[in-house]
């Protein structure tokens, strides 16, 4: 069988998700490519994609409990980090395949970083964010990191601190 | 080819309005009107002393397909992000402030990890054959028409269309009147409506 944009949509259990992602994906390239329009219509794509997961999530019940998620969620990463990321390694390496040894360097170290945040906030709490501080999301990795603003060049990847998105806490 | 400026490089020299042979790199906006601009030129951006302006390419080679096992792994591993960004986007909705800042980072986070799987698997660039494929397959249609009982999902076909018949002549998409249902997603083309025709909503947005 053929590897088609299809095939990647449609397989597994993500198809909403995944359709999102492919157009969020492509609404970035256009935008660098100036092509303005195409951008905004991948995007509109892909926001519409997105809250139709959101609506199906909420539609299935109620969110399980916090600890619950969290624990989840770490099992996700540990996995990722003994089985993914390794056994990806190996493959791409044996293929010679430089772009994606790229991305899974990367994404192993991000996902290393998500888990310590996370193991953080289950022992500090709401205290993980201090008084003036926020999250810092590096826009072409995906580095998480704390603090009163972004580092000047990203830990993992290099970009500089424009690459970054800054996530404030919710003020009541 | 057309010259863009980086405006975060830009030192406001302007010695690319010294050169420019037609006036595209003076401009309101700070952008290079690339419709003045002569294609494959470059004056401006050999002047320019910042190394603030770039050509932009319109024509763009293939992408070689990564081998089979680099694209099952880098497949499966968009799999397991895409379900984490779900979680964590689920996870930040209604949060206490903290915890929504935290999960909405993580989410932000996993939608970068998996949008690079994603061009590891060979999709770096939106390309005239594989969004052809993409459209002629219907597998969009067929998620949102599994959204909105009832619809065919004519709106995406249209979207879809465009962005086809664009990559295919190797320009940019004409601008389409588009507005999005902020609470189901719900696409309507052309007029904007009052409230939104599947939940009645009223949040709707121009895209």
């Amino acid at each position: 069988m053929e590897y088609t944009l299809e095939r990647l949509v449609k397989t597994g259990d993500h198809a909403l998700t995944k359709a999102a992602l492919v157009c969020s994906n492509f609404e970035q390239a256009a935008e660098k490519q100036k092509r303005e329009n195409m951008s905004k219509l991948f995007g509109l794509l892909a926001q519409s994609f997105r809250i139709q997961t959101m609506a199906r999530e909420k539609a299935r019940g109620k969110a399980p409990s916090d600890e619950k998620l969290l624990s989840r969620m770490q099992e996700a990463l540990e996995q990722d980090l003994k089985q993914s990321y390794t056994v990806g390694e190996r493959v791409v390496k044996e293929q010679g395949h430089r772009g994606a040894l790229r991305a899974l360097t990367w994404g192993g170290k991000v996902s290393a970083i998500q888990k310590s945040v996370l193991k953080r906030y289950l022992k500090l709490g709401d205290e993980l964010l201090k008084e003036g501080q926020a999250v810092h999301v590096c826009q072409a990795c995906g580095f998480v990191g704390i603090g009163d603003a972004p580092p000047g060049t990203c830990p993992v990847c290099k970009a500089p601190s424009s690459r970054f998105v800054t996530v404030t806490r919710r003020r009541k | 080819m057309f010259a863009a400026r980086n405006s975060a490089l830009c030192t406001k020299d302007c010695l690319c309005l010294f050169i420019c042979p037609t006036g595209a790199t003076d401009t309101e906006n700070g952008q290079i009107d690339k419709d003045k601009c002569i294609d494959g030129c470059r004056l401006c951006v050999d002047a320019c002393p910042s190394h603030a302006i770039y050509l932009v390419h319109t024509r763009y080679p293939k992408k070689p397909q990564p081998p089979n096992s680099v694209i099952e792994v880098m497949s499966g591993l968009l799999e397991r992000k895409a379900a984490a960004y779900v979680e964590a986007l689920r996870a930040a909705d209604q949060a206490s402030p903290v915890k929504e800042a935290l999960f909405s980072s993580i989410a932000k986070s996993n939608k970068v990890l998996a949008e690079d799987c994603i061009r590891e698997t060979g999709y770096m660039i939106p390309e005239a054959d594989k969004i052809q494929d993409l459209a002629s397959s219907h597998v969009f249609e067929k998620l949102y028409s599994d959204s909105f009982e009832g619809e065919e999902g004519k709106a995406v076909t249209t979207v879809l269309n465009s962005i086809v018949d664009a990559l295919l002549e190797q320009r940019d998409a004409p601008p389409m009147s588009a507005f999005l249902c902020e609470d189901c997603g719900y696409i309507v083309l052309g007029k904007k409506p009052d409230k939104c025709p599947h939940c009645s909503s009223a949040a709707i947005l121009a895209i």
